[in-house]
């Protein structure tokens, strides 16, 4: 991710591998950098090596091969003083029987070695922001998915991380709660550097500023997410349109006629057009956009279609499959 | 202007957090609330039997006799339960429960060792209540022929043992993945070693002879040297098993 100077590295992976007892392979020469500020989205289908990416950058697990190192030091599961800078949001975390959110707190702020001045003020603040203030007292095991959710972010702040890794932080939430954690990590986003795991692209579209796309173990592309947008084509725009229907139709027929178009549908005051593969983009728009004038149709609005990150990454994870035994070889572009 | 003072963390810190809850979650396990309730019923039902044939027939109840009795349930009764109660204690904890935890700053030694001395102190202090409480009952209700001295040297021969098994149930659960594996290894190691120091007699360590040298114990005949090699060798056994578990248990994958 960018040349940054290592010891500036907030995370600095070489050659990670991980083997599970000679049974499988989880994770395969993933060699990452990651800056300061970064705001990372982990993406990859389900045992991509997510998950075990994350494990082995917060020392849960050890690398088989290779080395990580956060904040310029090597992570090992004794690595304590590292952690106390990291706050870690597992898939699905659990929570202790018998605890409720001021104790589940206090222990977790305990385990981190934080004095008593320190842990009490931080904690309440923390209940009272993360809007559990009411049920502070209550056992958390008759807590729901968003109340939960809610409390494990607070718990990975309890130590005001300079790294925060989140493990599908909006999995099981209805939207009103998705709709909060991503408004919050984009409010954490200025200050902190974070890795956003997810299985929803369009959460990662939203906050995130880098990627890093996981396949079967391996890493098949890190760097920033415009730049993983950008490798696929845009070929695909829909317009809102003002104008009388009859101008609209005479419009689109117009356009259908010029050679930089594949296809045009209209739907009413909308209308899809299709770009032909070998068209640069902004040359078809401009004559399409002077048709458009000269057809006395105003345009309203103009947009890409799909999910851009989830097409960019689904046509990332083909590009890698079809690449067969060639895959041993490393991309000049990954 | 001052600059903010630098944070000034408490190294011990995580080790109290773990070795609380982790004694404050036990004593809430169904282990430990049936090793209570089944001991403290049989304990005073047993005792009621005695001192009923005591003061109302007047038959002779030797206090040391009540003594053994109690002790060897405890041996052979209740090893089974402080198994099942401490065999899973870090294998029961593995997944995202033991990631919030050691994702936190906590090292994997003082996890280990807050979790083994939450569970030593929490069997020991049950089996001390409950031996002194024993001590205390025949003392008073029944034919004084026991030294409270004895007693109280009967009592720490077997907390030597106990501290042995506890060790072993820790490492072993810091071993396995699967509490039920745990406990499984538990029992076979337990049982293995006690038949192959039964064919060494004069090994203080192995529980046969230590129940053997009870009866004696309890009326205060006791040789301090054979008692200090017991000591020696239980926590010996406990502290170089505990150092194998821990030392897996910092590098293995949770």
């Amino acid at each position: 991710m960018a040349a940054g100077q290592a010891n500036d590295l907030v995370i600095e992976s070489f050659k990670l591998t991980k083997i599970y007892q000679n049974k499988q392979i989880a994770l395969n020469d993933v060699s990452l950098r990651i800056e300061p500020g970064t705001v990372l989205g982990l993406l990859g289908s389900n045992g991509a090596g997510k998950t075990t990416l994350i494990r082995m950058i917060i020392g849960l697990h050890r690398p088989s091969a290779g080395w990580v190192k956060v904040f310029g030091k090597t992570m090992t599961p004794n690595s304590a003083e590292l952690r106390r800078r990291i706050g870690y949001i597992p898939t699905n975390p659990q929570f202790p029987k018998g605890m409720t959110p001021i104790t589940y707190l206090d222990y977790m702020a305990r385990l981190f070695g934080l004095p008593q001045d320190v842990r009490k003020p931080r904690l309440a603040s923390l209940i009272r922001a993360v809007d559990l203030l009411g049920a502070s007292g209550n056992l958390i095991s008759g807590f729901s998915n968003g109340m939960t959710a809610r409390l494990a972010v607070a718990a990975s702040l309890i130590n005001e991380p300079d790294l925060l890794i989140w493990d599908e932080p909006t999995h099981g939430l209805d939207p009103e709660a998705r709709r909060s954690m991503l408004d919050l990590i984009k409010t954490l986003a200025r200050e902190k550097t974070l890795i956003v795991s997810s299985h929803n692209l369009s959460d990662i579209d939203e906050v995130c500023n880098h990627a890093a796309v996981l396949s079967h173990g391996q890493l098949i592309y890190s760097g920033p997410l415009q730049d993983l947008k950008g490798r696929i084509r845009k070929n695909h725009f829909e317009l809102d349109l003002e104008a009388d229907q009859k101008s609209i139709s005479r419009v689109a027929a117009t356009i259908k006629s010029l050679s930089e178009f594949k296809a045009v549908n209209v739907k009413q005051r909308k209308m899809e057009v299709f770009l032909n593969d070998d068209v640069v983009a902004s040359t078809a728009l401009a004559n399409l956009f002077m048709t458009l004038s000269d057809g006395k149709v105003n345009l309203v609005g103009i947009k890409s279609i799909g999910q851009q990150t989830e097409e960019a990454f689904l046509d990332l994870v083909e590009q890698e499959e079809s690449r067969g035994f060639a895959r041993i070889y490393k991309q000049e572009a990954a | 202007m001052s600059s903010t003072p630098e944070l000034q963390y408490r190294k011990w810190l995580p080790y109290w957090a773990v070795f609380q809850a982790d004694m404050h979650q036990t004593i809430h396990t169904w282990a430990y609330r049936a090793w209570l309730v089944i001991s403290l019923m049989v304990l005073a039902g047993f005792f009621t039997y005695k001192v009923g044939a005591y003061k109302e027939a007047g038959i002779i109840q030797p206090g040391s006799a009540f003594m053994l009795q109690t002790m060897r349930y405890t041996i052979l009764g209740c090893f089974t339960l402080v198994v099942v109660l401490t065999a899973g204690c870090i294998s029961s904890e593995r997944g995202t429960l033991a990631d919030s935890v050691l994702s936190r700053g906590i090292s994997r030694y003082q996890y280990f060792l807050g979790k083994l001395h939450a569970r030593i102190v929490t069997v020991l202090g049950t089996f001390l209540f409950l031996g002194i409480a024993t001590i205390v009952g025949c003392r008073f209700f029944l034919h004084e022929d026991l030294s409270l001295l004895g007693s109280a040297v009967a009592l720490t021969a077997i907390c030597a043992l106990l501290v042995t098994v506890v060790s072993c149930c820790v490492t072993v659960s810091a071993i396995f993945n699967s509490t039920a594996i745990s406990i499984v290894s538990v029992w076979l190691l337990l049982l293995g070693v006690t038949l192959g120091l039964s064919y060494f007699p004069h090994v203080h360590l192995s529980p046969e002879v230590t129940l053997q040298a009870l009866p004696h114990m309890i009326q205060g005949e006791y040789d301090p040297k054979n008692l200090l090699r017991l000591f020696a060798w239980a926590f010996g056994i406990s502290g170089g098993v505990s150092l194998v578990g821990m030392g897996w248990f910092a590098r293995r994958d949770i």
